[in-house]
């Protein structure tokens, strides 16, 4: 038990490592849509921890992990739009998840979808205002389109990790491996 | 050895459009500017209105709104109004350009302060 608990711990790290990596990796790179609107590379580090660690606290472990080492590197306020933005995703993604309906792009662009709600709430909140609610459009249009690339890649990534050879010492705790 | 199973194709093209549309439902409620109508920048800070200008004004109006968190210069000319200034860390509202029809904002969240435009009543 001690053992499998460490080895997913040294997984839990890789994860958030590989998310730091992603994030820093995406600061240096132009915004593919306006100023401030990023792409969420490390979102695909989410939706693998989401669908590979046994149990959804896990899962949240490394999401807020990364949100929040992240949004230290950052600097500024940006770190509180970043929680509010991820949680409200991160909520609906394990719902998604565990309703079994859905393939992992969609979830992964519902995710994204709602991450970019989730920043203009909190945004609505800090002005006091209804108004920003017109920047839904774009940026829940901008939300899905990334969610869908950050799908892909995670689709791609987890297929990588459960190939047991590679990731063998975590393959015990990752369900839906079929033997 | 499939590893992950690939789940319906159909209720996840379902579920996107689903939430495409909802993207889209906001456009019914700020819809263009009509020909004809008048407008104004509204500038709000934590939600109160602060100062109204008029978009038709021929003359170039500058002014400086000064909130507990800070200063913004904001230029109303040619139809259009913008964010010259601030003294924000990150300029996002600077960035953000100039807007000229009902719908489109400047936010500068530091500062709790939003520039939109509406109708005038």
């Amino acid at each position: 038990m001690t053992q499998r608990n460490t080895r997913k711990l040294v997984y839990m790290g890789l994860l958030t490592a590989a998310a730091l990596a992603l994030s820093f990796i995406e600061s240096f790179l132009p915004s593919p849509f306006f100023p401030g609107v990023k792409l969420g590379l490390a979102n695909i580090v989410a939706i693998t921890a989401i669908y590979t660690l046994p149990r959804t606290r896990d899962a949240a472990l490394v999401v807020f992990a990364r949100v929040l080492i992240g949004g230290i590197f950052a600097g500024g306020a940006s770190i509180f739009y970043s929680v509010c933005g991820a949680a409200l995703s991160f909520c609906v993604t394990v719902l998604l998840k565990s309703s079994r309906a859905f393939s992992v792009v969609a979830v992964s662009a519902a995710g994204g979808f709602f991450h970019n709600l989730g920043q203009i709430l909190a945004a609505s909140a800090i002005v006091s205002s209804a108004s920003l609610i017109s920047l839904l459009p774009a940026l829940g249009i901008i939300g899905l389109a990334s969610g869908l690339a950050v799908g892909f890649a995670a689709d791609g990534m987890m297929k990588v990790i459960l190939r047991k050879d590679i990731f063998n010492f975590c393959a015990e705790f990752i369900p839906n491996v079929v033997k | 050895m499939q590893l992950i199973r690939q789940k319906s194709n159909l209720k996840s093209f379902i579920l996107m459009s689903a939430l495409a549309l909802l993207a889209s439902v906001p456009l019914f409620f700020f819809k263009g500017t009509e020909a004809g109508a008048s407008l104004e920048a509204v500038v709000t800070v934590d939600g109160e209105i602060v100062r109204r200008v008029p978009l038709s004004a021929d003359k170039e109006k500058r002014f400086t709104v000064s909130t507990p968190y800070g200063n913004n210069e904001i230029v109303v000319r040619g139809g259009k109004v913008f964010v010259e200034d601030a003294d924000c860390p990150e300029k996002v509202c600077i960035k953000n350009g100039a807007i000229s029809t009902t719908g489109e904002i400047i936010a500068c969240l530091p500062h709790h302060l939003l520039l939109e435009i509406r109708k005038v009543k």
